[in-house]
């Protein structure tokens, strides 16, 4: 659990990376919520729980999808938003429920499957922020277990999947040479780029 | 971000207003009644008007916008939420009394966290925030400082993602969708500052950074008899509108609404 410098800056830089996307992301899920209703526009949720299986899967060390999500909902406090507090809120659960997956594996298995249950757990806890704080249990039964659906399959897909995706789209430019993930792949042997992938 | 560098609130330990703000908004969640609900947003407002130094331009600018906001949260709850006492019913909204009621429940307290939140964000200084983070929470200073460096990257990002925009437009590149868009611009942003988070690791260890706890500090906020004072009469003050809200005969928990 002796984290390096690099790994540090990295961990936190990519999630204020994603935390910028985030934003991004915000402004485009508004006028489709407005379209389709904030239940339909519940597909878009997975990129917003992306930070954590992208870091974690980098640097593999434990705490790392914590972190992650944590950074990325911080962007919000540091750029003074109306929803920085909230946000935090969300980022801490979001990011508990990541972590947990890798957790569960005891940092070793950073597979595709490990990948989407992180982003299934971190659904699951954005679902606990939503009925805590955003009343959702007062919703119907139908409308509630459509959202908490939709955010699953999202979470899976837009954040675990793609996540791998992004990170094996990095490693073909080589700039994650010095990281957990490429000096596990050299460790082992083989195609350390992953071409079975073939994103 | 400050809004104010004069007001009140501006001198309260960072840690302390975070930890106390964060406090306030978990106690709105367990709150199952309007009349409170909104009375403790009104709370913050009065505030921020107090304390930290908030005009009526800047409200008007920055809160007002989000009464749109409430009708939002409101409508959602209202159409789709369960009840039996239907008031209106059209096409697929089915508008009750419990529908309403919780509505307003958690309008009033999704305006508080904006509220709340603004409190903070608008009267801390995000450098203060993460040198109090390391002093009263004892965070790493490996982490602070890494922290600290990638709040730089922030403005960065943003004018490179208008930039990356701006370099396909200029060569004629058009997207189909919005989507497809994002997903170009994804990735140079991730490897650019891949890139630029490894020099700024190699220059911090090369200028003798180890990120030990044994170090100086330029700033090194501490809990003052300031921050005792704020804590003691916002906590007071929710008290007070609790327990009167209980006298007024509105206040349920949100567990037994």
């Amino acid at each position: 659990m002796n984290w390096k410098m690099r790994e540090i800056v990295l961990a936190v830089v990519l999630s204020i990376a994603c935390g910028v996307l985030y934003l991004g992301w915000s402004t485009l899920w508004l006028p489709i919520s407005a379209l389709v209703g904030p239940v339909g526009a519940e597909f878009m949720f997975g990129v917003w729980v992306v930070a954590s299986p992208l870091v974690a899967f980098i640097v593999r060390k434990p705490g790392a999808a914590l972190i992650a999500e944590v950074a990325a909902a911080a962007v919000e406090v540091f750029t003074g938003s109306h929803f920085g507090l909230s946000s935090l809120l969300i980022g801490i659960l979001q990011g508990l429920g990541a972590e947990i997956a890798f957790f569960m594996f005891r940092y070793k298995k950073y597979s595709v499957p490990v990948l989407m249950l992180s982003g299934v757990l971190a659904a699951i806890g954005s679902m606990v922020y939503s009925l805590l704080a955003n009343g959702f249990a007062y919703y119907t039964t139908g409308v509630l277990l459509a959202t908490f659906g939709l955010r699953v399959i999202s979470g899976a897909i837009l954040g675990g999947l793609l996540a791998k995706i992004i990170a094996e789209s990095l490693a073909k430019t080589g700039i994650l040479s010095s990281y957990e993930m490429m000096k596990q792949r050299r460790h082992h042997g083989g195609d350390p780029y992953d071409s079975a992938s073939g994103v | 971000m400050t809004h104010d560098s004069g007001s009140f609130l501006t001198r309260v330990n960072p840690s302390v207003k975070l930890t106390a703000h964060l406090l306030i908004m978990m106690f709105l969640m367990t709150i199952g009644d309007p009349g409170t609900s909104a009375l403790l947003w009104l709370l913050s407002l009065i505030i921020g008007v107090a304390l930290g130094g908030w005009t009526w331009q800047y409200i008007k600018r920055r809160i007002l916008p989000y009464l749109g906001f409430f009708v939002l949260v409101f409508w959602m709850l209202a159409a789709f939420g369960k009840g039996e006492a239907v008031l209106w019913q059209f096409a697929w909204f089915r508008i009750t009394e419990e529908g309403v009621y919780h509505g307003l429940v958690i309008a009033f307290r999704m305006l508080g966290f904006v509220t709340y939140g603004l409190l903070f964000t608008s009267t801390t200084d995000t450098t203060q925030l993460v040198m109090s983070l390391i002093q009263q929470y004892k965070l790493s200073p490996k982490w602070g400082y890494g922290l600290m460096a990638g709040m730089r990257f922030i403005p960065l990002f943003e004018s490179e993602l208008k930039q990356m925009k701006a370099a396909h437009k200029i060569r004629g590149f058009h997207t189909q969708g919005k989507l497809k868009a994002f997903a170009r611009y994804t990735l140079p942003l991730f490897a650019q500052g891949i890139r630029k988070a490894e020099r700024v690791a190699v220059a911090m260890e090369a200028r003798g950074f180890n990120g030990s706890r044994k170090r100086t500090y330029y700033h090194t906020p501490i809990v003052a008899n300031l921050d005792y004072l704020y804590c003691t009469f916002l906590f007071l003050a929710v008290l007070v509108i609790t327990f009167s809200s209980y006298l007024f005969g509105w206040f349920t928990w949100v567990w037994d609404s």
